[in-house]
């Protein structure tokens, strides 16, 4: 028996005593309409209540009552009576109370058309799964699941080419740029020997050399014309005192 | 189209651009050095010989200054291309008429002359005993001179010009006060932006003259670095302090 068969039955167990009275969880479903041998076992509980329920209530038989009182009339003489009269009257008091059993017959009711429906339930075929469904159908997902060799291939040679692509062009511009070792002349840059670099650079250089009495204050009128218009106008301003 | 080759696709258009963007920015190096090479083999014998001997003074000197120069000579070549942007239109029809190496001597005769004119303008703004130190010192001297008394000027002068261009601008006091922190070049880029704004208002008041409404829209994409290089021929109002406002006192300013 597996686990799960014997918690089913302690709580069953639980539940027959009185000991439980809260309404059935998730596992005691499922595990009912998993497991047949507790299904069973619940359905023959539930017959044997409905059995016991249904049986007639038990009576004493009708001249009972006078034959024990004929009995007692003979023995009143003796001293036990008294405790004999004591003990009938115990018995008046323990009297089962009028319409009992109607009551737990009625309630009962409910079970029992609960066990009907169980029955029917389980005279229901159960759907059979078809043998290898499982392993039809993951074949079938084979294909989503893991493409196929060739689209690997496909996809593998993609990003191999997009990274061969982006290498080369990283590579041109590297060489064509100069961005590994920024040469110090321009004539470098177009591989000239080095005595051709100092001929370009001077060449880079031609707008200082243009521009040399100005840069070097040679004439004072090119110098000042460096300044623009808008510190021009900070000198027009009159000065009262500083900014800062 | 799958994934994978919407990915192989988007990976070598981007490979293509960068291959294209590095080729043609080679391709406009090279076009330079051609350009450069073309403009020397135009120089006279003389020019070269010139050119030569300041190249030997250059390559003295130490890397640092260099580099300054370099610098101050791109600088140099904006203001010269600005000027020549702004050239009238007899003289446009003038350099078109002419050959290449008559073109580029009469575009340099032009942008001496311009940038000689600014410069006795300026000179005229300076303080008489600062000229004549000027003046005086040897070359080298005389541009740290120089050099010093312009950032000298910006320190002293930046924030009084903001602060008379502040109000009228619409600038909160809390900004000015915050101005004050700030590096000096930060600030002066600041002044920049306020005065090319008060500038255009004045154009479009009708306070600027010789300036239609239709040459303020076409100054109107250029950085402010390009807009002032156009502005160096003309006469532009006066910066005032706080509290004297132009066209209080005076009329408008005299025609350039």
């Amino acid at each position: 028996m597996i686990e799960r068969c014997k918690a089913f039955r302690a709580e069953l167990s639980e539940r027959l005593s009185g000991k439980s009275h809260e309404a059935p969880d998730l596992f005691w479903h499922k595990h009912l309409l998993a497991c047949t041998s507790c299904r069973s076992l619940l359905e023959a509980e539930h017959a044997l209540e409905a059995l016991l329920a249904s049986l007639p209530e038990p009576m004493l038989p009708p001249d009972l009552a006078h034959r024990v009182l004929a009995r007692l009339e003979r023995d009143r003489s003796q001293p036990v009576n008294q405790s004999l009269d004591a003990l009938l009257e115990l018995d008046a008091v323990h009297a089962s109370p009028v319409g009992l059993q109607a009551r737990v017959l009625q309630g009962l009711q409910g079970e029992r058309e609960q066990v009907r429906l169980d029955r029917l339930l389980d005279a229901v075929p159960q759907p059979e799964v078809p043998t290898g469904l499982a392993e039809r159908i993951l074949e079938g997902l084979e294909g989503e699941r893991s493409p196929h060799w060739r689209e690997r291939l496909g996809r593998r040679s993609l990003q191999l080419l997009a990274a061969a692509g982006l290498l080369f062009i990283v590579a041109v511009a590297w060489s064509s740029f100069g961005l590994e070792n920024r040469p110090r002349f321009v004539g470098e840059e177009l591989g000239l020997a080095p005595e051709f670099a100092v001929e370009e650079e001077l060449l880079a250089s031609l707008d200082v050399l243009e521009n040399w009495d100005i840069l070097v204050g040679e004439d004072l009128d090119l110098l000042l014309a460096e300044i623009d218009p808008v510190e021009e106008s900070l000198l027009e301003m009159t000065e009262e005192g500083d900014d800062d | 189209m799958t994934t994978d080759r919407r990915r192989f696709l988007r990976v070598w258009m981007v490979a293509l651009g960068l291959l294209l963007t590095t080729q043609g920015l080679f391709a406009l190096r090279q076009l330079d050095l051609e350009g450069l090479r073309a403009k020397w083999s135009r120089k006279s014998a003389a020019e070269r010989e010139l050119l030569r001997e300041r190249f030997e003074q250059l390559r003295s000197m130490e890397p640092g200054l260099r580099a300054q120069l370099s610098e101050r000579a791109r600088g140099i070549r904006k203001a010269q291309e600005e000027i020549l942007a702004e050239a009238p239109d007899g003289l446009r029809q003038e350099l078109n008429s002419l050959g290449v190496d008559e073109r580029e001597r009469r575009e340099r005769r032009y942008l001496r002359e311009r940038t000689r004119e600014w410069g006795q303008r300026v000179r005229m703004a300076l303080p008489d005993r600062f000229v004549q130190a000027l003046r005086e010192a040897p070359p080298r001297e005389r541009l740290e001179m120089f050099d010093r008394f312009r950032q000298e000027q910006r320190r002293r002068k930046s924030l009084k010009a903001i602060m008379a261009l502040a109000e009228e601008m619409e600038m909160g006091p809390a900004e000015v006060r915050r101005l004050r922190e700030v590096p000096v070049e930060e600030r002066m880029g600041v002044l920049r932006r306020l005065r090319r704004r008060h500038l255009e208002r004045e154009a479009r008041g009708g306070r600027l003259p010789g300036m239609t409404p239709a040459e303020w829209s076409r100054l109107e994409s250029l950085s402010d670095e390009a807009f002032f290089g156009r502005m160096r021929g003309r006469k532009l109002p006066p910066l005032k302090p706080k509290g004297h406002r132009h066209g209080e006192d005076e009329g408008p300013p005299p025609p350039e």
